[in-house]
């Protein structure tokens, strides 16, 4: 008999709640390996929370989350994930190199004591060489710019070479150049590795040609699944109004709708 | 009178022991809780050290095996209320080092008024460790030392992002723990040194000064540790010299390479630009 495929994650009726208001409502989906997934919604409407639930950063107050078909609060192999936040709260005057920063992806390899080693020293050089962060490796992470920075901060997510990669609005400090660049980066890992790849984001137009599905929140699910799907939903449209007609209009200019003559076009 | 004569008695042999191992600890913990904008924890867990203290005195018990256990517990009580996000980290705190002090101040007035004993903690006075505390210092000294050196990669991912170090399964609420459970137990070590109202400055100085001069964490550590032994060797040096009391000393020499390694940073980016 065939072994079922794993799902990459798993959310059962996933509700939760701060300070008295409803934050997520009744959240179902499963993520498929090699999903390329834009997570959508507007401000406030519960995507950065819905991943800190997913990632354990948040209690899950109600509902059920399996990560590579382990419940959450049994999962261990976190060097399978790579998490990649807007922004990081880090000291600002904390001295650790851009090496340093990258470097420290490989705590999640470790057990026990976490020492690093020369092999790790090796691939650390090895992914900051492939993501063009190697000439600036001794300089200070602090020093660096919202673009350097952020390369850094994917070349230690993903210096794992994890299967699932959740990124949190990543481009935001990056000129449109440097977007277009890690865009590329993300959905060659997506297509050469079958990375599957979470990616909260306002940025449609340019992420509309790499994804093959969309989510889109508002404290519910209004809407997931393909994009042919989202480039049709009425749903989605009679829900948000302007908000959703703009990133589907979006995805239209940009060529990248795949079906020519969808909902959002006959209106 | 010559170094050398100075150190050839014994309580002045135990105090640069003592106070240099206190330094090292001090300084070492200090870029973590510097870097983790909880160098205060410091100035709390001294004032609670105070209610410790107070109660030894009246018990008769040695007072920093007195104190050891109720800043070791109030420690926990800081890293739990600010833990719960209703509590800003700095809140709980000032809320912590105000009740060691009203605590503190009841305790002593009980037993009768601040005695000289008590004023010895308050301000320290490292020429009067005794055989029995050099002892405990070394202990510490060792305790705290491998701490860091086993979760040294863990500590450093947790005070540059806690988020991602959950993520990169460090045991965050575990390392938070061991750190300021850490921070008590040298704290109550160094109130001997430096004293109560002291002792937070010891805590802070040196890994400041580091950071202004020093790039890798490893450095900042290095440099940390080395002025801070410095102003201890000095400070006690130098309170025989002029006859004042050695754990203001300790913290003056302390500001003056402060000062130094802020001149040294200022001329730095002064070239730059």
């Amino acid at each position: 008999m065939q072994k079922a495929m794993m799902n990459i994650a798993e959310i059962k009726n996933l509700s939760f709640s701060y300070s008295g208001q409803q934050v997520l409502k009744g959240i179902n989906f499963k993520i498929m390996p090699g999903d390329f997934i834009a997570l959508l919604g507007p401000n406030g409407s519960g995507k950065t929370t819905l991943i800190k639930i997913l990632l354990g950063l948040l209690p899950s107050q109600k509902g059920k989350i399996n990560l590579f078909d382990i419940p959450l609060q049994n999962f261990n192999t976190w060097q399978n994930i790579g998490y990649l936040e807007q922004k990081t709260n880090t000291p600002r005057n904390m001295p650790l190199t851009a090496f340093g920063v990258v470097r420290l992806g490989l705590l999640s390899t470790k057990k026990g004591l976490k020492l690093f080693n020369k092999e790790d020293n090796k691939k650390t050089d090895a992914i900051m060489k492939r993501l063009h962060c190697f000439s600036y490796k001794d300089k200070l992470f602090a020093e660096l710019s919202g673009g350097q920075q952020q390369r850094v901060l994917l070349a230690r997510t993903l210096i794992n070479e994890p299967k699932f990669l959740i990124l949190d609005e990543p481009s935001t400090a990056l000129d449109s150049s440097s977007r277009e660049e890690f865009f590329e980066i993300i959905s060659a890992l997506n297509k050469e590795n079958k990375t599957t790849i979470l990616l909260v984001t306002h940025d449609v137009s340019q992420v509309g040609k790499y994804v093959n599905k969309f989510l889109v929140l508002d404290k519910q699910i209004i809407f997931y699944g393909s994009k042919e799907d989202f480039c049709n939903s009425t749903e989605v449209t009679d829900y948000f109004g302007p908000y959703t007609q703009h990133l589907i209009d979006h995805l239209h200019t940009a060529g990248t709708c795949p079906i020519p003559h969808c909902h959002t076009e006959e209106v | 009178m010559s170094f050398a004569e100075i150190i050839s008695y014994g309580f002045v042999q135990r105090a640069l022991i003592s106070g240099i191992l206190v330094a090292l600890i001090t300084a070492m913990l200090g870029v973590f809780l510097v870097l983790k904008r909880l160098s205060l924890i410091g100035d709390s867990l001294s004032h609670i050290a105070l209610s410790g203290v107070a109660v030894g005195l009246i018990l008769n018990v040695t007072p920093i095996f007195c104190a050891l256990p109720i800043v070791m517990l109030s420690s926990l009580g800081i890293f739990k209320l600010s833990k719960n996000n209703k509590i800003y980290a700095d809140s709980a705190l000032g809320i912590v080092s105000s009740a060691g002090i009203a605590l503190g101040l009841i305790i002593a007035a009980l037993a009768g008024g601040f005695n000289t004993d008590l004023m010895g903690f308050l301000f320290g006075n490292i020429l009067t460790v005794s055989t029995s505390e050099t002892v405990l210092s070394i202990v510490i000294f060792l305790i705290v030392v491998a701490c860091l050196y086993f979760f040294y990669n863990a500590l450093i991912a947790t005070v540059f992002d806690e988020n991602f170090a959950k993520t990169a399964g460090v045991k965050v609420d575990k390392i938070n723990t061991l750190l300021v459970l850490l921070s008590a137990v040298v704290v109550v070590l160094a109130v001997k040194t430096v004293g109560i109202m002291l002792v937070s400055a010891l805590i802070i100085i040196p890994p400041t000064s580091a950071l202004q001069i020093a790039k890798k964490f490893r450095s900042v550590l290095i440099y940390a540790c080395a002025f801070s032994v410095f102003a201890t060797i000095g400070g006690v040096y130098l309170s025989f010299i002029f006859n004042l009391p050695p754990s203001a000393l300790i913290i003056i020499l302390n500001l003056v390479i402060l000062s130094i390694c802020g001149l040294i940073k200022y001329g730095k980016s002064r070239k730059t630009n």
